[in-house]
């Protein structure tokens, strides 16, 4: 309790992305002033899932945080009688979602990231690729940092 | 039916005195509001935080909640209703251009996503989860990674609904997904545990993901569906409030479970489960919720949230206290008490000495080193206001602050203005103060009771305790066994406790687990939430306490 000094909380950027189909664009980016819960930061993901990460200059991970409901290609549907069910109903995968990820001095680049996804169209590319079952994440887009 | 269809008003702040920085935000933006119907939006937005803070878990989440509303006039009242879906083939230009009738189906009501986050994140930068409200009386609304919803009764309820999926990853409880008649492909859930916190496929009691929350007596799984074809639309068969497996979840008939039988995640107008509860409580905290004092007292630390990472945030100190309010502690030297504003070495002096401090939701609570008068904070600088004579021991939690009579024991509970207490019950060995009422241990410590919240009223919940320990995680309270030091955790009816680990020299609640420090106190732990799990999260410690710091 002695020596007290203010210390800047870790620098967060707030990100919005527009998307169609896996086509991503980066709408904007803007400094914010907020914590980044580790509910964010440590989320669990399984595959099939999306997630936006920091990455350094030489393109390792500092950061990954959920896209929740990003890339969803279903709706809820809720009906007027509450006694009714809850439904869901396809629809194009188009729209946007917002992150916010921590973004120290270090990071450089963001990556739109589709974790394993659990089905993939052979590409000629493949044929002399890892084995099939062998996944790994895919990017689906990059983008600098502005600094 | 573009942002040249009217205005960005500005900002006002409606709920909430959470810093902004840590703050849990709700922007809600109207559509379809004219320039001269922007007073119905402002109570439309009073109307959805009244809906929301009186749904809980939300009634008692307390001061982590911002809600800020975003004034946009548009040139049109209303929104799209395109006959093709049902409706009467309206337009109306919207700076959002909210429609009814996405996918042909009328109560979908949708609007250009990305003008709003665009416009939520330049009016409130920190926002969590946006939220328009659209100026119809159809009934609408749709989720993803916004919300809407329209005026008509009842349609909060989507947004409440859809802040689960957004803001905290919940997933849907519902069993089926189109759900209609002879629904295909969709009897049995794929192979794979979900990683949403209420759906799983594991109904092994040791391993549970919210196995904290069920009591031994209840059967796993709860309810099996008999017909893999079809939705199990039977009443449950245990009484309302068991967690438990309920087979059908997570869009399929089988194979997935869900954690009561009811929960807002399946169905509207109907609470949210236990388990949903708790995940709504850990995560609308976006303040780290623990934090040590090293065993020479030398240096305060605050846990990181993960592995086994921890922050110094300051120096020598004395005690610990934290709460909702935040985080306190007494210079070792004076007594002093300081309070830590949220960055490392960053603390605020903010009183003098006492016997015992208590920090509820709002302030913090001090008695006097004589122990002849009780003081709260009044919230800047150094001043501090009377409000109760001579106390024996102050207790404090969301629920608010109690004080022991010095001389005979007896509880009183404060009601807010001061020298206004008013007498709940009669001496007891330990007190523990959680977010909705106060539990108390018997003088001989042979029992624990649960104050009913009026009168001197109180409900046996418990044989022989301890110690007990209150803070935000499940139903806000655990016991010690008095013989054995194990601990138990209370399952929200009388004699319904489990076993949750084993003994060790304190404990403290946070709103997403209980930690704990070993009996030789040489490390800290945190119990994962299943079967008798617990994770070193940390080395020696003086204490551990738990609050939003």
């Amino acid at each position: 309790m002695t020596n007290p000094q203010q210390t800047d909380p870790a620098p967060a950027v707030r990100l919005i992305f527009e998307y169609e189909g896996d086509s991503v664009r980066l709408v904007s980016q803007q400094p914010v002033d907020t914590a980044v819960s580790s509910f964010e930061t440590d989320a669990t993901t399984r595959p099939g899932d999306y997630v936006v990460e920091t990455r350094d200059d030489y393109g390792k991970r500092l950061a990954r945080v959920p896209a929740r409901e990003a890339f969803r290609g279903s709706a809820e549907v809720f009906p007027e009688d509450q006694k009714e069910p809850i439904t869901r109903v396809d629809v194009e995968a188009r729209g946007a979602f917002t992150v916010i990820v921590p973004a120290p001095a270090e990071a450089v680049q963001v990556a739109v990231v589709h974790v394993d996804p659990p089905e993939r169209e052979p590409r000629s590319e493949d044929i002399i690729g890892p084995p099939a079952e062998v996944r790994q994440d895919v990017d689906l887009a990059t983008f600098q940092l502005e600094r | 039916m573009t942002t040249s269809d009217g205005s960005v008003q500005g900002r006002t702040q409606i709920h909430g005195r959470a810093p902004r920085n840590r703050a849990f935000t709700v922007v809600l933006l109207g559509d379809g509001f004219t320039s001269t119907q922007q007073t119905d939006f402002n109570t439309a937005c009073t109307n959805f935080v009244t809906a929301l803070t009186t749904t809980p878990p939300y009634d008692k989440i307390g001061r982590s909640l911002n809600v800020w509303r975003v004034n946009v006039t548009s040139t049109d009242s209303g929104a799209d209703d395109p006959a093709g879906a049902g409706g009467t083939g309206a337009t109306a230009r919207t700076y959002f251009d909210s429609t009814f009738g996405a996918n042909n189906i009328r109560r979908l009501l949708v609007c250009n996503s990305t003008t709003v986050l665009q416009t939520a994140a330049a009016q409130v930068p920190e926002f969590t989860v946006a939220i328009v409200v659209v100026n119809s009386t159809i009934y609408g609304g749709s989720g993803g990674s916004i919300g809407t919803y329209s005026l008509a009764s009842g349609a909060t309820e989507i947004a409440i609904h859809e802040l689960g999926h957004t803001a905290y990853g919940l997933a849907d409880e519902y069993a089926c997904y189109a759900c209609t008649s002879g629904e295909t492909g969709h009897d049995v859930h794929p192979t794979g545990e979900p990683t949403e916190p209420n759906v799983t496929q594991n109904t092994r009691r040791d391993t549970l993901k919210w196995g904290w929350a069920v009591d031994p007596g209840t059967a796993l799984p709860t309810m099996s569906n008999p017909n893999c074809a079809t939705v199990d639309s039977r009443p449950s068969t245990v009484p309302a409030g068991t967690v438990g497996c309920f087979e059908g979840a997570h869009y399929y008939h089988c194979a997935a479970f869900r954690p009561e039988h009811g929960c807002k995640m399946r169905n509207l107008g109907v609470p949210f489960c236990q388990v949903c509860s708790q995940v709504i409580r850990a995560r609308t905290k976006v303040t780290k919720n623990i934090c040590a004092l090293t065993p020479s007292r030398n240096a305060v630390y605050r846990y990181d949230g993960s592995g086994t990472s921890w922050t110094k945030i300051g120096g020598p100190a004395g005690q610990l206290y934290a709460g909702g309010w935040g985080l306190v502690a007494t210079n070792p030297s004076s007594g002093d008490l300081y309070r830590y504003l949220g960055t490392p070495d960053s603390w605020q002096h903010i009183g003098s000495a006492g016997a015992q401090f208590a920090v509820t939701n709002d302030t913090v609570y001090g008695l006097t080193p004589s122990r002849n008068a009780v003081y709260r904070y009044d919230g800047s600088g150094l001043a501090w206001t009377r409000i109760g004579g001579p106390a024996g021991q102050l207790y404090a939690g969301g629920w608010g602050l109690v004080a022991t009579n010095p001389s005979s024991g007896d509880l009183y509970r404060y009601l807010g203005t001061p020298d206004s207490w008013q007498h709940i019950g009669s001496a007891g060995a330990q007190f523990a103060v959680t977010s909705d009422t106060v539990y108390g241990l018997t003088p001989s410590r042979n029992a624990v009771y649960r104050y009913d919240g009026s009168g001197t009223s109180w409900t046996k919940i418990g044989g022989p305790a301890g110690n007990l320990y209150a803070g935000d995680w499940g139903r806000g309270l655990l016991a010690t066994n008095p013989s054995s030091g194990d601990l138990y955790t209370y399952l929200g009816r009388p004699d319904s406790w489990r076993l949750t680990g084993s003994a060790g020299a304190q404990f403290a609640v946070a709103s997403d687990t209980v930690y704990g420090l070993t009996p030789s106190r040489n490390a800290v732990y945190r119990y994962e939430g299943s079967g008798l799990a617990w994770t070193k999260v940390g080395d020696a410690a003086h204490s551990v306490v738990a609050g939003d710091i």
